[in-house]
């Protein structure tokens, strides 16, 4: 739908790059690091603590995983209360925003949600309800302003 | 209360321990980011388009099932991308809700602060992450070839 995007472009010298460098390398930390952590902590078999890294690795509590009834209990669960739930969120925030969009402007002013500019009133015609007004602030002929 | 002041059901609904209980509450939860991406996208759709539509001589309704709905698919899909990684990865409410209701991230949570097990623990949370990931790899394959 997004139509052309700005470029945030940087200076494309030695201090540009360094400066898109850093910034990159470091968000990427930011948002890999904790995953980091754990992926060494499911595939350590000893790590205490002087040693920055585990000294042995082990995939034991993968096959772990894939038998205890626990987990696998867990899984089936969390997949099926997750599905349904999305499909029930759609079901219920599609005709809410609808809903909030749309038909009450008023509730919205009432709640102090949006400010209410001329623009946002539309006049209500022949031609369905939709229609906006012109750029002097009159409906098209044939319809009336109504504040839908 | 509301339920038993009106004499709907004659027992109480069965909510805190139950697993149905656990979907209503992530719906609670997470339907607002989906009506959030929702009312984005429909402030950002063109009305002419509507008014084509019925300027067509169709329906109300017609135009919400073939043009609005259509035109607000990306958002909707989002949206529940959104949720099911959300409610995939709630730990408070499953938590809340009380026993018995054993997904994923309650596992993980139990095994970790309470046998304080970190392999199994991160063992689950990986195999959470993984889930998730794939879900948005998918995702964003559906938006790169939305977009060629």
């Amino acid at each position: 739908v997004s139509s052309g995007r700005a470029r945030v472009e940087m200076p494309r010298t030695w201090v540009g790059r360094t400066v898109r460098l850093t910034f990159a390398s470091l968000f990427a930390a930011f948002i890999l690091g904790p995953f980091c952590v754990l992926l060494l902590w499911s595939i350590a078999q000893s790590w205490f603590w002087p040693s920055a890294l585990p000294t042995a690795f082990t995939l034991r509590w993968y096959k772990w995983a894939t038998v205890v009834p626990d987990v696998l209990h867990a899984l089936r669960m969390s997949l099926v209360v997750a599905t349904l739930a999305t499909v029930l969120t759609t079901t219920v925030a599609l005709p809410a925003s609808l809903a909030l969009s749309r038909r009450v402007i008023r509730l919205r002013g009432f709640l102090g949600i949006a400010s209410r500019s001329p623009r946002d009133r539309r006049c209500r015609g022949p031609s369905g309800p939709s229609r906006r007004f012109d750029d002097e602030g009159h409906c098209p002929a044939g319809s009336r302003w109504a504040p839908i | 209360v509301v339920v038993r002041l009106l004499h709907v059901a004659s027992e109480p609904l069965q909510i805190s321990y139950t697993w149905a209980g656990l979907v209503l509450a992530c719906i609670w939860r997470f339907f607002p980011y989906t009506a959030l991406v929702v009312i984005g996208a429909l402030k950002g759709l063109d009305p002419s388009i509507e008014e084509a539509a019925y300027s067509t001589g169709a329906r109300p309704y017609q135009v919400l099932l073939r043009v609005t709905l259509p035109l607000l698919a990306p958002a909707i899909v989002t949206g529940s991308i959104l949720t099911f990684i959300g409610t995939f990865g709630t730990l408070s409410i499953p938590l809340g809700m009380g026993r018995g209701q054993d997904v994923l991230s309650v596992v993980a949570y139990r095994y970790a602060l309470t046998f304080f097990d970190w392999g199994s623990a991160a063992t689950v949370v990986v195999i959470m992450a993984v889930i998730q990931l794939s879900l948005l790899a998918a995702y964003t394959r559906l938006l790169r070839k939305g977009r060629a």
